[in-house]
């Protein structure tokens, strides 16, 4: 498995700032995870930054691992493409134990990759960046007429739909009709 | 056009209404246009709308009102034909006016949409049926309307109100043809009528839209309306402004009302307009009136027990539109600060120019709209409404 610490330059700069407080009350070293996508590359992520995400701060609370059993079993999102778990751990880490501000920034400017940020965000749980997802997904109709809505959001006309419908029952009769002539097969 | 394209469809519905919400309202109107699955994700939106108003003027249009912003929707129709167009033809264009006012500022955005293939009553079904909005009202304005308005009932939704207003002095027989068809279609299912300066005639008077079990009667200027009329209005409210009732008539309403005549009857108001304060000695002859508050407010009884309460107003005070204009340029210098909404009704259509002088007041989009600004920077919008007698209105903004 190839590997890479991507957060660990954007965690790095935080220990200098929490170094004051030390000298009040022993310093809890910042605890780190590993996540990878499907194309299997390895981000670090601390704890704080991962905080965003519902989904994994769930499963940290849950599974309790230590420093090294984290290293050894990097979180897998599968179903999430390399570049937008990038995309997702860099905002996470942007972010990281800021207030979020009305309007982000630091948003994703591949605006091509917003259909697979928006199901990641949805699917990781990160309530904040997801509204800022919608929100570009707005934007990019507004003032739009119907026409434009139609062509920018791909909207199938309603002819279209219809078709896609007949075609979608027709499949779905030739399978339960598969599956009867199987089950009719099995039982002889 | 920008080449990016999104797929939205293929979001999760529950996204997909995520993104819907953080839509403006006339955009939310303009992506259910482009299906039938997509209305049907924004009708489960259930946006709700504060006041939609239907308006039959030259051209039809809908105004809706959501609060902090509004959209207003024109047709355009084609007159090129023989015959005057009606509400079951598609119109060349849409008009579409977005209104916003945000921090003290109006943004005002119009664009301009392809008829879609709706007719106009397609238009304002589709519209209507996009939003939780219990108050649609329509107003009818005969004479200026150049079309013609047929199969009323299928094009519009649910009406709680419906006005409809005169203001030529000499309409024609077509004219007040088709203020009857709107009356004789509109009568048996909504509950609250304006009628400004209608003229109805024998075959269709006020006795018959008395007779309407309403809800509300508004009735503005009647042609010589007769005791006759008002002990038929069997109205819970209404409203008879500039009327030319005696004050002896009134008298033998109310006589007769002590009777037993005009039990569903809550409230009346008659607006003389006579610039003196009636005699109140004919008004209340042979009542047996208790008076209250330095005699202006009398209590009645009928005969089966329940109370009047017969309160004579004195509007023998008028403001002049240079009146008002110094109000305002006091308003722009810091006075009333506390002051929201100011409402002062006219008998006469205002003259602009005398009202507005040296208030360097701004035009707005809509029609007869003004908007002008105050030394600490708070905004109001200074328009004119017809539906009542015409009105000054004065809002501030912020």
């Amino acid at each position: 498995m190839s590997s890479t610490e991507q957060g660990t330059s954007s965690a790095a700069p935080a220990e200098p700032t929490t170094a004051p407080e030390s000298a009040a009350a022993p310093e809890v070293p910042e605890s780190f995870y590993y996540v990878h996508g499907k194309d299997k590359v390895v981000h670090k992520v601390s704890a704080g930054a991962l905080q965003h995400s519902a989904l994994i701060h769930g499963m940290i609370s849950n599974l309790g691992y230590t420093e090294e059993q984290a290293k050894a079993n990097p979180f897998p999102f599968e179903n999430i493409d390399g570049d937008i778990l990038q995309m997702v751990v860099d905002w996470c880490n942007q972010h990281k134990g800021k207030p979020t501000p009305p309007e982000d920034t630091n948003l994703p400017k591949q605006k091509e990759k917003l259909f697979d940020l928006v199901l990641a965000v949805n699917y990781l749980e990160i309530k904040e960046l997801l509204t800022y997802c919608c929100k570009q997904v707005a934007m990019m109709v507004k003032g739009k007429s119907p026409e434009e809505i139609r062509e920018i959001w791909m909207i199938p006309t309603d002819a279209e739909d219809e078709a896609a419908e007949k075609e979608a029952k027709k499949r779905a009769g030739k399978e339960a009709a598969g599956e009867t002539a199987a089950a009719a097969g099995d039982a002889k | 056009m920008t080449n990016l394209r999104f797929p939205f469809r293929r979001l999760p519905d529950d996204l997909g209404l995520m993104v819907l919400k953080t839509l403006e309202h006339h955009e939310i109107i303009a992506y259910s246009l482009t299906s039938k699955k997509a209305l049907s994700l924004v009708q489960s939106l259930g946006v709700s709308l504060g006041n939609a108003q239907i308006r039959m003027n030259d051209w039809p249009n809908i105004y809706l009102d959501f609060g902090n912003n509004t959209v207003q929707f024109n047709w355009t129709m084609d007159v090129n034909g023989e015959d005057l167009p009606d509400l079951d033809e598609i119109p060349i264009d849409v008009d579409v006016s977005a209104q916003k006012i945000d921090d003290s500022t109006v943004h005002i955005e119009p664009f301009t949409w392809s008829n879609q293939g709706k007719s106009i009553g397609e238009w304002i079904q589709h519209i209507c049926s996009i939003f939780l909005c219990e108050l649609y009202e329509a107003d009818f304005h005969i004479g200026n309307m150049r079309y013609d308005v047929q199969s009323l009932r299928n094009a519009f939704p649910k009406l709680r109100k419906i006005g409809i207003y005169f203001f030529t002095a000499e309409p024609s027989e077509h004219d007040i043809q088709r203020a009857q068809n709107i009356l004789r279609a509109f009568l048996p299912c909504v509950k609250h009528f304006r009628l400004y300066r209608v003229p109805l005639q024998e075959d269709f008077s006020i006795q018959h839209i008395g007779m309407a079990n309403l809800k509300e009667l508004e009735i503005y200027y009647p042609r010589n309306p007769k005791l006759e009329d008002l002990l038929t209005l069997n109205a819970e409210r209404c409203t008879i402004l500039e009327n030319q009732f005696s004050l002896r008539v009134l008298n033998r309403f109310f006589k007769l009302w002590k009777k037993g005549s005009n039990r569903k009857l809550k409230h009346l108001l008659v607006h003389g307009n006579n610039g003196i304060i009636p005699s109140k000695d004919v008004l209340l002859k042979g009542l047996q009136a208790e008076g209250e508050m330095r005699g202006t407010v009398y209590t009645i009884k009928n005969c089966v027990g329940m109370c009047g309460r017969i309160t004579i107003l004195d509007n023998t005070r008028q403001f002049s539109l240079r009146d008002l204009n110094r109000v305002f340029k006091l308003w722009k210098k810091g006075s009333f600060p506390k002051l929201k909404n100011l409402m002062v009704l006219g008998e006469t259509i205002p003259d602009w120019s005398v009202l507005l002088k040296g208030l360097q007041a701004e035009e707005t989009e809509r029609e007869i709209e003004y908007t002008i600004r105050n030394c600490y920077g708070i905004l109001a919008k200074i328009n004119t409404d017809f539906t009542t007698l015409p009105t000054i209105n004065f809002l501030v903004l912020n």
